[in-house]
């Protein structure tokens, strides 16, 4: 069975009430639920609650991904991005001090995080992580700190443009150009996964 | 507005990267349930969705476990529909559509009841204003109901993806097909297929890995190119052992087993077991 199987089946219990199934979604995935969260918040407490309201919203309103389409782990990402800058964006409007956002490569070094990933990762991700980066490799390095501080710090537009000091017309150009190119370099992995 | 330009705005769509106009166009253009344009929402979706995987993973403490299954523990849980989510959402559908339909037809009848026309002529004209708005409301059903079965099918975590791609014959033209693996059906859309020629049409193959032909069934293309079919996986055709389909174009009535050329071909992922 395919880890999207296995999730798709866990999705299924959770549904249906078994927390046992929760647990085990937990175990698969917290890990990567947790980097994405921290990678928002750059705050290990604040980003582990995130964590525990995004599992405790699936167990609660697992119906709604029926309501999407693709992979439970992508609807499970999907969802902690969204809770994870509804944090950040409360947090920012009570004038809570935010670090300097980051980049990719310097959150959650990969010697501590290969230490502490456990059972959390396998080959297989190991392959899919080398993958999605070589696409944001492939990214110029302005095109890809352009898609990082929208997708991931979830700026607007006019706040992107204003932390790199550059036009709007320009950063809307780059989030554009980026996100089209990392649609062509994943898209056949996930946007046509069942086509051999 | 193509929808192959619509592909592109559809992933920043995706990433909240559009402008208002811009984002409201493709919402109006999704509501129309396009299946290409929900195909590649499907993609944009799903590629973006996978790109936190870049990150390492970094794990939680024991602890934060712990406090998480307490909470599942103490949380109320909202009584399960056994009702799939996708019929709530078709009716969400069929009364957007439909009722402002019904709300005209009643305006009518109330108009014919409050007013005291004379005259046979005046009768006969909101006699026909009424036929017409009930055959617009049986069209508008109709469309509802098949707007809504694409919604079902999109949203259906059983529905899985396949797509072919146009060969050297036709090398512009795309399908997908939607494998409903619950119902046992495939929804087949193609596009920017060329019409088959006089005497001619197209037919849709399922095939085995032992290379075994078994038709699908024949269907027409429209002016635009574009064409629909609904295809029951036959009995004693298990779905695993579809291995790849195929369009090829045949005599009109179909044939037996493929003998023209291949327009469209894509293979099936196996499921793992």
């Amino acid at each position: 069975m395919t880890v999207v199987q296995d999730d798709l089946a866990l999705m299924s219990a959770i549904a249906a009430g078994d927390p046992s199934a929760l647990r085990d979604l937990y175990d698969r995935h917290a890990g990567q639920v947790l980097a994405l969260c921290l990678r928002i918040l750059r705050d290990r407490a604040e980003a582990e609650e995130a964590l525990g309201d995004v599992f405790l919203e699936l167990w609660e309103k697992a119906d709604r991904f029926r309501e999407t389409r693709g992979a439970p782990l992508s609807y499970l990402m999907t969802v902690a991005r969204s809770r994870a800058i509804d944090r950040l964006r409360r947090r920012q409007r009570t004038g809570t001090f935010v670090d300097s956002h980051p980049s990719l490569e310097t959150v959650a070094p990969a010697a501590q995080a290969a230490a502490d990933a456990g059972p959390y990762l396998d080959m297989a991700a190991s392959e899919q992580k080398a993958k999605i980066r070589r696409a944001l490799a492939g990214l110029s390095a302005a095109e890809r700190r352009a898609v990082e501080l929208s997708f991931f710090d979830g700026l607007s537009h006019g706040e992107i443009a204003k932390t790199l000091q550059e036009p709007l017309g320009t950063v809307k150009s780059r989030i554009r150009q980026g996100l089209l190119r990392l649609r062509d370099a994943l898209g056949d992995e996930y946007g046509r996964m069942e086509t051999a | 507005m193509s929808c192959e330009t619509r592909r592109d705005l559809l992933m920043l769509y995706v990433a909240e990267a559009l402008d208002p106009a811009e984002r409201e166009a493709i919402r109006a253009h999704l509501a129309t349930g396009c299946p290409r344009c929900a195909g590649a929402l499907a993609e944009a979706e799903a590629t973006l969705g996978h790109l936190p995987l870049a990150l390492d993973p970094v794990a939680p403490r024991p602890e934060a476990r712990a406090a998480l299954m307490r909470r599942v523990t103490a949380a109320p849980r909202t009584a399960r529909s056994t009702a799939p989510a996708s019929r709530s959402a078709a009716a969400t559908w069929a009364g957007a559509w439909v009722r402002p339909a019904l709300a005209a037809a009643a305006a009518v009848l109330v108009t014919v009841a409050a007013l005291t026309i004379p005259g046979q002529r005046a009768r006969q004209a909101l006699l026909a204003r009424l036929d017409a708005q009930d055959r617009e409301i049986v069209r508008l059903r109709e469309a509802v109901h098949d707007a809504a079965e694409t919604v079902r099918v999109l949203r259906s975590p059983a529905v899985r993806i396949v797509a072919l791609s146009g060969t050297q014959s036709q090398p512009q033209a795309t399908a997908r097909i939607f494998w409903d693996q619950s119902r046992r059906t495939w929804h087949f859309y193609a596009a920017d297929l060329r019409q088959p020629g006089p005497g001619r049409t197209y037919q849709l193959w399922f095939i085995t890995p032992a290379q075994e032909k078994i038709s699908a069934g024949t269907f027409d293309v429209d002016p635009q190119g574009e064409a629909a079919l609904e295809v029951a996986i036959p009995p004693g055709l298990e779905a695993v052992a579809v291995a790849a389909a195929a369009v090829t174009d045949e005599p009109a009535g179909g044939s037996p087993q493929p003998t023209g050329s291949i327009h469209l071909a894509g293979s099936v992922a196996r499921p793992s077991s």
